[in-house]
């Protein structure tokens, strides 16, 4: 079924995610990138397989634009397609991180404020990030049909019982351990 | 065996690290910071320069090991967080490729999601706590500041990153 498709060069690969490494900005905006590159502009993909690969990047641990890159550099190219596309992901914008934090030295007095404006204003877009996201505690696998409204205080006393484990204190270890089988009962047999 | 340790700290939290970085804030915090590896300053910088460098926000890991040790703990951070989500992503495609189409998945990745958003709530208050220092009302007044930008303007994450830095200075200068 795929075999009609283009299938990308491994520099051709690579040099999608060295865009995207070096030219990207903000966390949540990026997943799309992704998909106009691979799916619109050089249909190396379907949409319905994109969004396939999508939920599977979500699902598992890791960053979802590294998990979606490195998923789809093992499906396009090949283990070395992954791994150097990942590295062409991630690491221009490691380098800078780097050799910026060599020349703003923490200690001196005059980067401190600047410094913890910036943080807060980062955790603002994360919170906003989060509002962003409330409404997913509302829908079921079938998009047409809203989760029930038990379904939802749960998963809503779940979310607050988890983030109070880990402000008090709790490994985030025996959180998941705890969390995620109580996550997937919820998902299964409420 | 400071390598070591450090290597130890980013491989294990980049296999729980669900969505992002954000997941795992508070627990790097407690490794790092509680531990004496790097200052809370050092990790509010680290954590700043992830985000705004292009690609992903795990880049602050990559600063952390650089504070820690040097290019050598720059490094080992690198490879330590990257190395299990890459790996587990191989094995996901060589296992989820056989029996494609099933719906499980999806319902799976919908009962993660209060999990992940209450992870990253706990890392916003966190992070917060740890931000604003002794200075409370000027954090909360520079969040809602920000919050207000984000909300009523089409500012970018890194024009309001910056309006935080200017907001807080000029808070300090006034105070």
């Amino acid at each position: 079924m795929t075999a009609s498709r283009p299938v990308p060069t491994l520099a051709d690969w690579l040099r999608v995610n060295a865009a995207i490494g070096t030219l990207s900005f903000g966390s949540a905006s990026r997943l799309p990138l992704y998909e106009d590159a691979v799916v619109r502009r050089r249909g190396w993909l379907s949409t319905n397989e994109f969004a396939e690969v999508l939920t599977v990047a979500q699902l598992l641990p890791g960053p979802n634009i590294v998990n979606l890159s490195a998923y789809l550099g093992y499906r396009l190219v090949g283990p070395l397609g992954a791994v150097l596309g990942i590295l062409c992901l991630c690491l221009p914008g490691a380098v800078l991180a780097v050799a910026l934090s060599g020349a703003l030295a923490v200690d001196r007095p005059w980067v401190q404020a600047p410094l913890r404006g910036m943080a807060v204003a980062g955790i603002v877009l994360l919170l906003l990030f989060i509002s962003r996201r409330l409404p997913a505690l509302a829908s079921t696998a079938d998009p047409a049909t809203p989760a029930r409204m038990r379904v939802r205080v749960a998963r809503g006393l779940l979310m607050a019982a988890v983030g109070v484990a880990i402000l008090s204190g709790a490994s985030l270890f025996a959180v998941l351990g705890v969390a995620i089988p109580i996550a997937i009962v919820l998902e299964f047999a409420l | 065996m400071k390598l070591l340790a450090l290597f130890w700290i980013f491989f294990r939290l980049g296999l729980v690290s669900f969505g992002s970085v954000f997941a795992v804030l508070p627990e790097l915090q407690r490794a790092l910071v509680d531990q004496g590896f790097v200052t809370p300053e050092g990790f509010l910088q680290a954590f700043v320069l992830g985000q705004v460098v292009p690609g992903p926000n795990m880049a602050m890991c990559a600063v952390i090991g650089w504070q820690v040790a040097g290019l050598a703990g720059a490094l080992v951070a690198f490879v330590g967080i990257y190395s299990g989500p890459v790996a587990i992503m191989g094995a996901a495609y060589a296992v989820y490729h056989r029996w494609r189409e099933v719906t499980w998945v999806r319902r799976l990745e919908l009962a993660m999601r209060p999990v992940v958003l209450g992870l990253l709530a706990a890392s916003a208050a966190s992070l917060m706590w740890t931000a604003a220092g002794t200075r409370h009302v000027l954090a909360l007044g520079v969040a809602v500041l920000v919050g207000v930008l984000a909300v009523k303007t089409r500012l970018g994450a890194l024009s309001l990153m910056f309006a935080g830095a200017l907001a807080w200075s000029a808070g300090q200068l006034l105070s």
